[in-house]
């Protein structure tokens, strides 16, 4: 099976930023920008149900536990086109397709920052609260100044695997034209017709050295930030 | 007529990285005897009975299990003479998800061939052997630590070996529970079966071993009838280890 | 607030007709990527474990090729190269005649769609299924392995009677949510063309806009399926 990459070598820079320097952003850029917004909208979504469970009463902590799983139940691609179709016809404006999976993919992982984020919580030795409390500190100044922030420091890795994901995830974005790195390379493949196993292979390249590249870096980061460790 | 030695250590050394184990340990044990091994912790006691069987491979020299070297056996060699030898561990290693009949069934039906109705009439008579006939369907969860161990003496006993290796049996068990299992073992001596036992139990090992090792730092430093041992040890660190051992804050099963 | 909402442009007709033939290809996918994805999962598992470490090598290799690339691209891969790689005679049986293999709504098991599907998805969740089963097996004390050497069990004897059984323990409810999971990916093989749930709730749309209905129906068709399986999943338990 001899492969011919020239049609790679051709369009390298198409697939790199797709339309960008015509005004359409695309390509690998729109991927990770994509990745990034609903990155930082799922954690802070995330990372707020989490605190509103861990600090209030029991019941809530149920309550949001089932409506993340509630939603995590359907299939990601459903939850993007229920936004990408009913959000016009409740509000009368229209979605962009890169918003609807953005918003979709935040909300989706919004559940796993969640869950994450509490599991990094409960796995707090039970010293650090009691020593805070015992040197005179209120419950909410142990919290925020030394709970949360050990927490997160843990679940960085959690968080850098989790944004890998929605690398991933942000291929969907593909059924609804969205001119991110799949789309491109498929416009690639639909134009030239006979190269379908260089274009594809190429993008699925791209993506393992992005996805593989973070897991490595969480790994890494994993070990540095490891308990007990005393600097970074 | 001399009867060839049931096992033979021959000039065996063993090191994990860098930590030398065992230190050029070499001796016979005849058949039908029974042997304790004890001294320190870090002494090298566990590794030494463990590399019988070939759990451990020593770095250098020979180990014989009934004429054949089990250091160099492989696959169906090493498989068949494994089950000649009985292994009871210190933490059982019982099978959780299988009930005790199924535990001690198990290897008569994948490595002797035996079909399931004979093998269930062995466990049944091992179980019974070992006092836990009525608990044959039980599953180890629900089994206390001592009823556990004598499962899995059940277990090495199925496969008629003609060598039985204890590493600590009791070591792991709740003080009420030891006298039952070393009850178990005491039943087993004189009938043929050579035993060697690993135990800090020095009651147990005065009154039915035929031969006491003591082992320090990778060596054996004594090597007595248990009379000899107890009452006038030669080496100094087998006088310490005693002393120790049985000085009036432990009380032993004695 | 501009929703008005009409079941019977969806529940009646060529619209019923399509959602139900979606339904009865999503759960034919589900079923056989599922048969693809056990297969696989124990056949990397015992792959991981061997002694040779070339082998060892490259599944690790393979698995974290699968890992990090997006279903997605690896549903293209197998639809535009991979049928293309098989071998000729395999090639011409499965685009010949066989009544048998065609499913209601005129979708064949043997059609690249469907294929390229199952073998993708099938693939994908296969792999991560013998990562869940791997930190199963982590979690088995090692004593045990240790027992059934002392009692001269074969390496097969040991992973079959002793591991495995052990691991699904250990991993049955990551195991049970991989299934579910790949219950759920089944919908993005719409994007290769196959006419499961969400490529028949988009065609409803498409035919007469209603956009609320279909998708509704169709989620809750994935919530019931959903549901099922893992009540039966987890009934498994017990065994």
């Amino acid at each position: 099976m001899g492969l011919d990459f020239t049609i790679i070598a051709k369009n390298w820079d198409y697939f790199l930023w797709g339309r960008t320097p015509q005004g359409e952003v695309g390509g690998l850029l729109l991927t990770v920008l994509m990745a990034l917004a609903a990155g930082t909208l799922s954690l802070v979504l995330g990372i707020g149900l989490a605190l509103a469970s861990w600090l209030g009463p029991r019941s809530l902590r149920t309550v949001l536990t089932f409506l993340a799983d509630l939603v995590r139940s359907i299939p990601l691609l459903l939850v993007i086109f229920w936004i990408y179709f009913l959000v016009p016809a409740l509000f009368r404006t229209t979605v962009p397709g890169a918003l609807s999976v953005i918003l979709a993919l935040a909300w989706f992982s919004s559940g796993a920052v969640m869950h994450t984020t509490l599991a990094g919580l409960d796995a707090l030795p039970r010293g650090y609260r009691e020593a805070g409390i015992a040197s005179g500190l209120s419950e909410g100044q142990v919290f925020t100044a030394i709970l949360l922030p050990q927490a997160l420091r843990n679940l960085v890795p959690s968080y850098v695997a989790l944004f890998a994901s929605m690398i991933k995830d942000t291929s969907l974005a593909f059924i609804l034209n969205v001119p991110e790195l799949t789309m491109t390379a498929n416009q690639v493949n639909t134009r030239a017709q006979i190269y379908p196993a260089e274009i594809f292979l190429f993008t699925a390249a791209v993506y393992f050295v992005l996805c593989a590249g973070l897991s490595w870096a969480a790994h890494g980061l994993a070990f540095r930030l490891r308990p007990g460790r005393v600097a970074l | 007529m001399s009867v060839p030695p049931v096992i033979e250590f021959r000039d065996v050394h063993k090191s994990f990285g860098a930590l030398e184990v065992i230190r050029g340990i070499s001796l016979s044990i005849d058949r039908g005897s029974v042997v304790v091994v004890c001294g320190p912790s870090g002494s090298g006691k566990s590794t030494l009975i463990r590399m019988v069987n070939r759990l451990e491979a020593p770095t250098l020299g020979d180990i014989l299990v009934d004429g054949i070297s089990s250091t160099h056996a492989r696959g169906e060699e090493l498989r068949r003479l494994r089950t000649g030898v009985g292994f009871v561990f210190q933490q059982f290693n019982l099978y959780p998800h299988m009930s005790a009949r199924q535990n001690v069934t198990l290897a008569l039906r994948k490595v002797l061939g035996k079909t399931q109705a004979e093998a269930d009439a062995v466990a049944d008579e091992v179980l019974d052997r070992v006092g836990l006939a009525d608990k044959a369907g039980t599953f180890p969860g629900q089994l206390s630590g001592g009823q556990q161990q004598r499962v899995a003496i059940a277990r090495a006993l199925a496969t008629r070996p003609d060598i039985l290796l204890f590493d600590e049996p009791t070591s792991a068990l709740d003080p009420e529970m030891i006298g039952e299992v070393l009850t178990v073992i005491r039943q087993l001596t004189h009938q043929g079966i050579t035993l060697v036992v690993v135990t800090h139990e020095m009651g147990f090992a005065r009154t039915v071993a035929d031969r006491i090792l003591f082992l320090d730092q990778g060596r054996i430093e004594e090597d007595a009838h248990p009379d000899d041992f107890f009452s006038a040890p030669r080496s100094p660190r087998a006088r310490q280890f005693l002393s120790q051992i049985l000085s009036p804050l432990h009380t032993a099963g004695d | 607030m501009g929703l008005s909402i009409d079941w019977s442009g969806v529940l009646t007709g060529q619209p019923l007709h399509w959602l139900l033939s979606g339904l009865v290809v999503t759960l034919a996918i589900t079923l056989v990527a599922s048969g693809i994805a056990t297969a696989i999962a124990v056949g990397l598992t015992a792959l991981r474990l061997s002694p040779v470490t070339p082998v060892r090598l490259a599944t690790q290799a393979g698995i974290s090729l699968i890992r990090n690339t997006p279903l997605l691209i690896q549903l293209l891969v197998w639809y535009f190269v991979g049928f293309g790689l098989l071998p000729p005679a395999l090639k011409a049986w499965m685009t010949g005649d066989h009544p048998w293999s065609v499913l209601p709504g005129q979708v064949s098991l043997f059609a690249p769609e469907f294929a390229a599907s199952a073998w993708g998805v099938g693939l994908f969740i296969g792999v991560f299924l013998s990562e869940e089963l791997q930190a199963g097996l982590n979690a088995v004390a090692p004593g045990q392995r240790e027992a059934a050497a002392s009692q001269g069990l074969s390496r097969w004897d040991t992973l079959a009677s002793i591991l495995l059984p052990q691991a699904l323990r250990n991993a049955y409810q990551p195991v049970v949510g991989q299934y579910l999971n790949l219950m759920k990916l089944t919908s993005i093989t719409c994007s290769i063309g196959l006419a499961e749930i969400t490529y028949q709730a988009r065609q409803v749309e498409s035919f007469n806009s209603h956009a609320f209905e279909a998708f509704a129906v169709a989620t809750l068709l994935y919530l019931a399926i959903g549901f099922i399986l893992e009540r039966l999943l987890l009934a498994g338990r017990r065994a």
